[in-house]
């Protein structure tokens, strides 16, 4: 199993949100979290991204546990939160180049234009962020994953704000994604028509996974 | 690691007033003193270091909680705990970037100040090193006070409250350095317990913010 | 030793149990040493030559300024623990200490203070000494801030233990910068303040004091850290078990 979790449970102010999570994912697989609002999803996304500290239970990516190896994890992981995670002074194209050094990674700039063009912002290059709307932003926000090489995928509510053709060019990175042999975990509210769902949790009273 | 700095440069420099009105308040409130104590010129200038000093400590102070509220509000700061690169170094991009864009126009504009003050010339100089080898102290502290109040809404003043105690050695001795100059004495001593500071902030202080942005954003 | 430790006292229930019995006997020892230091300080000990009866609030300002200090440091180990092991206990504890280690720095303060109106005709005085105590009470009183201002329990037992480590490295620092300021500004007081050699019949129940001033730390200590171990973990069967007793 590349990615194990083992009996997770967390509490926020003594209130328990979810207790006795276990689950593995392989590479090609899809986990899709769902729940209603409050149940833990995003808390649940944020321990696997390695931000939150579980109350008790394991978390193990190739046999290690994340949080003793924090490095190599995040190294091999790519977080999506509801948030966009840009720079909003910064035009698109600089919040791109900003990206390829905040992940060390090297990229020409006819590579970072090609994924601009990919993901349709290609006429808002030189526009600052803040000025763009929310499915430009989230656009943006998943050009990320097209830059940076990364294993796993966890997306917190990734089509938040996208239209018909954003939700379909998301369904493709998805599918890329996984055929090349990498993971992804996504919390949506509403069923993701990314055709390759694998496994599924579901949080809150009638915690289950089923495939 | 550049090309960090220099995209937090420009976030700041396109947000004019983030950085001018710390500028403006040093001005300001180095303009109330004369006002209340009296144009007297003895007086003012046995005051001047104390009182430039403390004007730039809370202008450093009141603007530099705000250096990762913005980011962890739109979720860069998860970024920046994913990158590759070590976070005390990141950290280390941003309190360079705020210091170049915050406290350098302070430095620059102090003689002047200094001058309004009737501070001699001589005294000018040890001013603007004392501020040089200071402010980058007053930056790496109130950089962790800044982290552990990331997520908190109303935080009031509790910066201040928190980092003000940590600022009483530079304070004592970045204005004893203007002192010992007033009186013909020799700064060297002053000027180098200074640069141990700065140096001890710059091995620790990025080290305890990158340990508080962990805790901090979560909130 | 490490696992007798870590049995008896690492999780909120054994903490609990393993510190009954101890609260009498802390009880006991604080009252003989109170009582001795009291006694022997207030009546017995000789006045001072050179400051009369008035010197006997050294009995209460001397320990009070100590335990300020000793219990920033116990603070400091706490949250050092919590930080690196996330062990809960250390967190309470920490927490608790906060709020004694400022009642115990506001007191020195206030006894310095009267201690000071006899000696110096003022009030206040700029000296080293009260001057670092009153950083140290603006430390105690920021910890106790953040940890109000923060909402979730977990980051704020995290953040406040922050503070309290950042606090701890600094008070050298900010204590000899103090040292170092009053030699600089130094006012024909200064010399007056100067410290004498004690002599053993008064330093016997200042030692006494000190001892009793801790122990009386480390009762409230235990007392309220089991509340809030009781407090927290109020919905679990041990502690039901122990109301029903």
């Amino acid at each position: 199993m590349a990615l194990s979790i083992h009996h997770l449970a967390f509490q926020r102010n003594n209130k328990l949100l979810f207790s006795d999570i276990s689950f593995g994912l392989e590479a090609g697989e899809m986990l899709q979290v769902r729940g209603e609002n409050g149940c833990g999803k995003s808390t649940l996304l944020r321990i696997l991204a390695g931000y939150i500290y579980p109350e008790t239970g394991r978390v193990l990516w190739h046999g290690k546990n994340i949080f003793q190896h924090l490095d190599d994890y995040s190294e091999a992981i790519t977080y999506l939160g509801h948030q966009n995670g840009l720079k909003p002074h910064l035009t698109v194209y600089e919040n791109l180049k900003l990206a390829v050094a905040l992940s060390g990674i090297k990229m020409q700039s006819d590579a970072l234009k090609n994924i601009l063009h990919v993901m349709k912002l290609d006429q808002s290059e030189k526009t600052q962020a803040v000025y763009l709307s929310a499915g430009q932003k989230r656009r943006l926000a998943l050009a990320r994953l097209q830059l940076i090489p990364a294993r796993l995928w966890i997306l917190d509510e990734p089509a938040t704000a996208l239209d018909h053709a954003g939700r379909h060019l998301l369904a493709d990175m998805l599918k890329q994604h996984l055929a090349c042999g990498g993971m992804a975990i996504v919390a949506t509210h509403h069923d993701s028509d990314s055709g390759s769902v694998i496994k599924t949790l579901e949080l809150g009273s009638k915690a289950s996974i089923y495939v | 690691m550049f090309n960090i700095i220099r995209y937090e440069i420009q976030t700041t420099m396109r947000q004019a007033y983030s950085w001018l009105t710390p500028l403006l308040f040093f001005m300001i409130v180095v303009t109330l003193f004369p006002l209340a104590i009296g144009p007297d010129e003895a007086l003012l200038q046995k005051m001047a270091p104390g009182v430039i000093w403390i004007a730039a400590l809370l202008a450093t102070l009141l603007s530099i909680g705000n250096l990762f509220r913005a980011d962890a509000e739109e979720g860069y700061l998860d970024r920046m705990l994913l990158s590759p690169h070590p976070l005390t170094l990141l950290v280390l991009c941003k309190v360079m970037s705020h210091w170049l864009t915050h406290c350098l126009p302070l430095i620059l504009i102090s003689p002047l100040l200094g001058f309004l003050l009737h501070l001699p010339p001589r005294e000018e100089y040890v001013l603007i090193v004392s501020l040089l080898l200071g402010t980058p102290v007053l930056t790496l502290l109130g950089a962790i006070g800044a982290a552990l109040i990331v997520g908190i809404r109303h935080h009031g003043l509790l910066l201040p409250v928190l980092i003000m105690p940590l600022y009483v050695p530079v304070l004592i001795f970045g204005t004893g350095a203007l002192t010992a100059a007033a009186l013909q004495q020799p700064i060297t001593g002053y000027l180098a317990i200074m640069g141990a500071f700065m140096l001890l902030c710059f091995a620790f202080a990025p080290l305890l913010t990158g340990i508080a942005l962990r805790i901090g954003v979560n909130q | 030793m490490w696992n007798w430790l870590k049995q008896n006292f690492l999780s909120p229930k054994s903490f609990y149990a393993s510190t009954t019995p101890l609260l009498p006997w802390m009880t006991i020892a604080f009252v003989l040493c109170f009582g001795y230091g009291m006694i022997d300080g207030l009546f017995i000990a000789p006045a001072d030559y050179q400051q009369g009866d008035g010197f006997r609030i050294i009995y209460v300002h001397v320990p009070s300024a100590f335990a300020a200090m000793a219990i920033y440091l116990m603070m400091a180990v706490a949250a050092f623990i919590t930080l690196v092991w996330r062990v809960k206990i250390a967190a309470i504890c920490m927490s608790v200490s906060a709020r004694i280690g400022a009642w115990f720095t506001f007191l020195a303060l206030v006894t310095g203070s009267i201690w000071g109106k006899p000696m110096w005709g003022t009030w206040w005085i700029w000296d080293a000494r009260l001057t670092s105590m009153l950083i140290l009470f603006f430390l105690y009183v920021g910890f106790i801030a953040l940890q109000s201002v923060i909402s979730d329990q977990q980051n704020r037992e995290r953040a406040s233990a922050v503070i309290a480590i950042v606090g701890v490295i600094n008070l050298p620092i900010i204590h000899y910068s103090v040292i170092w300021w009053n030699t600089l500004h130094q006012g024909p007081t200064l010399s007056q303040f100067a410290k004498p050699s004690i002599a053993p019949a008064m330093l016997h129940p200042l030692l006494a004091m000190i001892a009793a001033f801790m122990l009386f730390y480390g009762l409230i200590l235990l007392l309220r850290m089991r509340n809030q171990i009781l407090l927290r973990d109020a919905k679990s069967q041990w502690v039901q078990e122990v109301f029903a007793k």
